[in-house]
């Protein structure tokens, strides 16, 4: 399990600020109050992963396995946070895009980035995990996803977190 | 026999088409049967005889053919007991069983103990038909991730199970499928092959 440092002392694991739906706030949306077998884990990689076998969880990862468009965006936003309409831009597809992207963010998969300074007084956006993974055994199902370094840096601004994970 | 080879000389032998020619194959195909009598399949399923052939025509360089194929397949992780899914076709084949929920149940059920084929429909039959049932079984055994288990005596049905342990799907740059497999990989001729 993780310990975070935090400004005010409150809270003093990744798993309360899951609880108190900071850590991933669109995520939260759903209004998954308690996610089952959900925590974090640092890899050798330094990758923070978020570990869940929630059923809700692993059907959102699949959702997006199945979904092209949801790929396509995926892969645009990994190269660069993006703009609403930058995104439909690139894909020649305006409605359709927008819809998914919406999707996207109530569902947790996309961050709006909570910049200082709008670009160009727009809101970027950027994937909210930089791999997605699913892992079947006989026991049953899970996901592994690793934490994009962005959002945790946006999480740590907004939600207090000194920045210091161990 | 091993069940590794099984699940992955399809593969291997349309790699070998690809990269050798449907030509030059149809010359080591007639040489197998002519001096062994034998399929390419079958040849590769008893790699040295397979290999042997090869090198009639590839001389020591058939060692580089077998091992760009072999990895065109799958990269194998001895430490781990692990194969990287390389080629696209397995991949599609894997992913796409594992995102139907029937044929993600009975691989994950066959993953723990054998099932006969009437086992098989029966649990899958309450979410479709029967015809469709059979059809996602018979599918899974026609691309060989299900396969005939070794039958003993006393047994009157066929019973069905997979090599795999378990699996790992990660979208990072694209899929990448990780299969941890319940057969050490030295007892797979294929891999062998790579990994000796």
């Amino acid at each position: 399990m993780l310990t975070v440092i935090l400004k005010d002392q409150e809270l003093d694991t990744i798993d309360s600020r899951l609880e108190n739906k900071k850590l991933i706030p669109v995520m939260f949306e759903m209004e998954q109050t308690s996610l089952k077998n959900t925590h974090f884990k640092k890899n050798n990689k330094g990758q923070i992963l978020l570990i869940s076998e929630d059923k809700v969880i692993v059907d959102l990862v699949k959702s997006f396995y199945n979904d092209k468009v949801m790929n396509e965006i995926y892969k645009m936003l990994k190269e660069k946070p993006l703009t609403r309409k930058e995104v439909a831009d690139e894909t020649g597809k305006c409605t359709s895009i927008y819809r998914k992207m919406d999707e996207m963010v109530t569902s947790g998969l996309v961050m709006e980035l909570n910049e200082k300074s709008n670009y160009r007084g727009k809101t970027r956006f950027t994937n909210t995990f930089t791999k997605l993974g699913i892992t079947f055994t006989y026991e049953g199902e899970g996901v592994e996803l690793a934490l994009n370094p962005k959002i945790i840096k946006e999480c740590a601004i907004t939600g207090g977190i000194t920045n210091e994970l161990h | 026999m091993n069940y590794i080879d099984i699940f992955l000389v399809d593969r291997f032998e349309k790699q070998i088409i690809d990269s050798l020619g449907i030509h030059a194959v149809a010359k080591i195909k007639d040489r197998l049967f002519e001096r062994h009598g034998m399929s390419l399949s079958q040849a590769i399923m008893d790699f040295e005889i397979f290999e042997s052939v090869l090198y009639e025509y590839f001389g020591s360089g058939n060692k580089g053919v077998i091992k760009d194929c072999i990895n065109s397949v799958c990269i194998p992780s001895q430490s781990e007991n692990t194969i990287e899914i390389k080629d696209e076709e397995l991949e599609k084949t894997i992913f796409e069983s594992m995102m139907d929920d029937d044929k993600k149940s009975i691989i994950s059920k066959t993953m723990k103990s054998p099932m006969t084929l009437k086992e098989m429909v029966m649990e899958i039959q309450e979410n479709s038909t029967e015809q469709k049932a059979f059809e996602k079984v018979n599918s899974l055994i026609t691309n060989r991730i299900l396969m005939e288990s070794p039958k003993d005596d006393h047994m009157k049905e066929t019973y069905y199970y997979n090599v795999i342990n378990g699996m790992t799907i990660n979208y990072e740059d694209g899929i990448k499928i990780t299969m941890s497999l319940k057969e050490n990989l030295q007892h797979s001729m294929i891999l062998q092959q790579i990994i000796r």
